[in-house]
């Protein structure tokens, strides 16, 4: 039976036994708890990737007798909050709940067992009242080094978890409030960084400690009864918001799918993603199969994609109200077929799950939007094009200690039906910040020499895209890194006539400061890493060919030498466009061209407006005849909005650039 | 528990589907005989749901059998009896 959207406050005292300020209250306690762990967490850790770039997250769950239920999780990485709720309850079944001991903290960092891959260790430690346990609260974050054969643990070729990196299942690393020294040692003797995990380890823990005492406190202030109907009451809440989002979409069956460019190794087989999501009334089913199968190499997900589409949903659906926990996915059940490339069989290995989880998030939201476009939200970057690197730190005063860097850049989310599409934000499963420049440059030996938006990166639409970052660094140090830089071959696809966002691609370059300008470098200052190029180097995914020049077959690898004073240039792909672009408001291409976000040559090709080069300001007749052409030309399938990407890319000089 | 449930291999097919087992029962809400039983990761983690495939009613979830792999994961410590090490 579907809960009423709105409930009085007698009613709510009737069914949870508390009043509705009450209710209101021990809602956002909860909430406002697993803030401050998160906190905690923060700013105790010693990594840049938790510390600055907030991969992390805190949960709460209430303990039930069918299970348990994840009540409230913090911002930050949010995928840490989704998949806690199916990893605590595989927790709870494989340890006992009678095994567990006040102070007890245990950690995993399974995939098989609900988390996300090896590098995203987990913690979780039950909160006792008067003898029993009633909660569980649990912490996840982003570890730089969880050992194995590459320098950051993401070994893109590791064909199982036994060469990937340390595979953690549940262990105690408190024992009743006291470190369990084996299980400190296992972690800090077999990772390349140990102050850092030792630093981590106990950040989180801290983190946990605190929620522990948080949860008692307010127990100790509504008393049990008063927190069980507060907990109640705050997972119906978000069930009502779910249900309520849900029905206002139209019952049908809607399906979309869309590609990884390869996984890496079978560099000929684009990796699909399908999905069939169907909507009755208040309910939901996301279907993944017809599915690849799990790929050879680590680009696929375990268990975790059963939870983490609930982000593309609340995207569409619920994007106004920020609360998620299990009352939100009562809702809606996924299938994960086993075996396919977001349910990998073990021992397979799964720690390039990043950009798997992007696109199974794409699919979610493409096939949501056709059952509302008015709703819809065309494509993000769908990949998080991050970047490892690793080594002997050589500086000065250094040691030779080993760095480790993780890069996630901002990226642009895709145009919706509301507006145009957010810029510098966050991949869809991350919900974090990019590094800090001078934390980054004081702990490793990479210098970042720019960090831009590049010109005519996001697709074109009646609302276009949002602009990505485009990262520069250069290297002080000789390490190895690798990338997952997807999308080169399949950009991401517009919505509803919408044009494709600039795919992925990277160079390296032969000096650290060659003419610039907008992230355009003539070709002789560069020679192509990874990406779609043109016989001459230059990106062109429309005419090139993959790999052609570059270094890399694929824009998945890892463990690739890099050299002292190596600088390349990694371009994000932009986010889609949504909507005729030929129904773009004029002054709208006029301005982001004057804010050089578009070159004047992109606004009359995708956008049909035409600009002076002197004055910028548009001809309206010659504007209203060039869309008008465009038109009759697509009627007869002569045009079509072409994939945003700065065409007339110099070769020799900047100069060559006589309409920009 | 045995490694049977540790270990898999990789499937041949390269396409992967879910096949949905009808039950034969009938749909308490809409009166549908389209209820089937299969895997899926809802509120409550790994289940087994028994479902209508025409109004999505949820007839019930039920934990999954060893046999029927799901999570696919499965320790083989499973029902050992705990150390004060866990």
């Amino acid at each position: 039976m579907a809960i009423d959207d709105v409930m009085t406050a007698k009613e709510i005292k009737g069914k949870y036994g508390i009043g509705l300020a009450e209710a209101e209250i021990i809602k956002n306690t909860l909430i406002q708890s697993v803030r401050q762990m998160s906190w905690i967490h923060m700013r105790g850790a010693y990594s840049t990737i938790i510390r600055d770039m907030m991969d992390l997250a805190e949960s709460i769950h209430w303990i039930t007798e069918a299970g348990t239920q994840q009540v409230a999780t913090s911002e930050g990485c949010r995928q840490f909050g989704t998949c806690h709720n199916l990893m605590v309850n595989l927790l709870v079944k494989e340890w006992g709940l009678e095994n567990m001991h006040p102070g007890d903290i245990i950690i995993t960092n399974d995939a098989y067992r609900g988390g996300l891959h090896e590098c995203d260790l987990n913690a979780f430690t039950p909160v006792f009242w008067e003898g029993k346990p009633v909660f569980i609260i649990g912490g996840g974050a982003h570890f730089l080094d969880m050992g194995g054969a590459v320098v950051g643990s993401l070994n893109l070729t590791a064909m199982t978890t036994y060469e990937e990196a340390l595979r953690v299942p549940p262990m105690l690393l408190y024992a009743q409030g006291i470190p369990v020294r084996p299980t400190f040692n296992l972690l800090i003797e077999n990772t390349r960084m140990p102050r850092y995990m030792l630093g981590d380890l106990r950040a989180i823990s801290g983190a946990l400690r605190v929620g522990e005492k948080r949860l008692q406190d307010i127990i100790k202030r509504w008393g049990l009864e008063a927190i069980r109907g507060g907990v109640e009451y705050t997972l119906d809440y978000c069930e009502r918001l779910m249900r309520k989002a849900i029905r206002e979409f139209p019952d049908g069956v809607y399906e979309a799918e869309d590609y990884l460019d390869d996984d890496g190794m079978e560099l000929d087989k684009p990796v699909k993603l399908k999905c069939k999501v169907t909507i009755k009334g208040d309910r939901m089913e996301i279907d993944f199969s017809g599915s690849s199968r799990q790929p050879f190499s680590g680009l696929k997900t375990a268990l975790i994609d059963g939870t983490r589409p609930i982000l593309g949903v609340k995207l569409i659906l619920d994007p106004y109200n920020n609360e998620i926990n299990a009352g939100s996915m009562r809702p809606i059940d996924v299938i994960i077929p086993p075996g396919s490339v977001i349910c990998a069989l073990p021992p397979a290995s799964v720690g390039l799950h990043m950009d798997p989880g992007e696109r199974a998030i794409n699919v979610v939201d493409e096939a949501l939007s056709k059952a509302a476009p008015d709703k819809g939200v065309a494509c993000g970057v769908g990949t998080c094009g991050g970047w490892v690197a690793g080594g002997p730190d050589m500086r000065p005063g250094k040691d030779f200690a080993m760095f480790v860097f993780a890069q996630l850049p901002t990226t642009g989310s895709g145009g919706c039906a509301k507006g145009d599409g957010l810029s510098f934000g966050s991949p869809v499963i991350g919900n974090m910040r990019d590094c800090i420049v001078e934390f980054l440059e004081q702990e490793c030996p990479i210098m970042l020499l720019s960090r831009e938006a590049p010109i005519d990166q996001a697709g074109a639409g009646k609302y276009r895209g949002g602009f990505s970052s485009c990262l520069t660094p250069h290297f002080l140090s000789p390490g190895i890194f690798g990338a997952g830089g997807d999308r080169c071959r399949f950009a991401p696809p517009g919505e509803f006539g919408g044009g494709s966002g600039s795919p992925s691609f990277c160079y390296r370059l032969t000096e650290p400061f060659p003419p610039t300008w907008r992230g355009v470098t003539p070709v002789k200052y560069t020679k192509p890493m990874y990406g779609v190029f043109d016989e001459k180097g230059r990106p062109d995914l429309e005419n090139g060919i993959m790999g052609q020049g570059a270094e890399q077959p694929s824009g998945h690898f890892t463990n690739q030498p890099l050299e002292d004073g190596t600088t390349f240039r990694a371009y994000v792909p932009g986010g889609a466009g949504y909507g005729d672009p030929l129904e773009r408001d004029v002054q709208a291409v006029r301005l982001d061209v004057w804010n050089e976000w578009y070159s004047i040559s992109f606004a009359r090709e995708a956008y049909g407006v035409i600009i002076d080069p002197e004055t910028l300001k548009v001809d309206e007749k010659a504007t209203q005849r060039k869309r008008e052409e465009l038109r009759k030309r697509r009627e007869r399938g002569e045009w079509k909005v072409p994939v945003a990407m700065f065409r007339p890319w110099p070769l020799e000089s900047l100069d060559e650039i006589k309409e920009a | 528990m045995g490694i049977e449930h540790i270990i898999y291999p990789r499937p041949v097919e390269e396409y992967i589907y879910l096949k949905k087992v009808p039950t034969g029962e009938k749909c308490p809400e809409c009166g549908s005989n389209n209820v089937s039983r299969y895997p899926v990761i809802c509120s409550l983690g790994a289940k087994m749901v028994v479902k209508c495939q025409d109004c999505l009613c949820a007839l019930r979830y039920e934990t999954p059998a060893p046999s029927e792999n799901w999570p696919p994961y499965q320790p083989v410590t499973d029902g050992w009896e705990a150390s004060i090490a866990g």
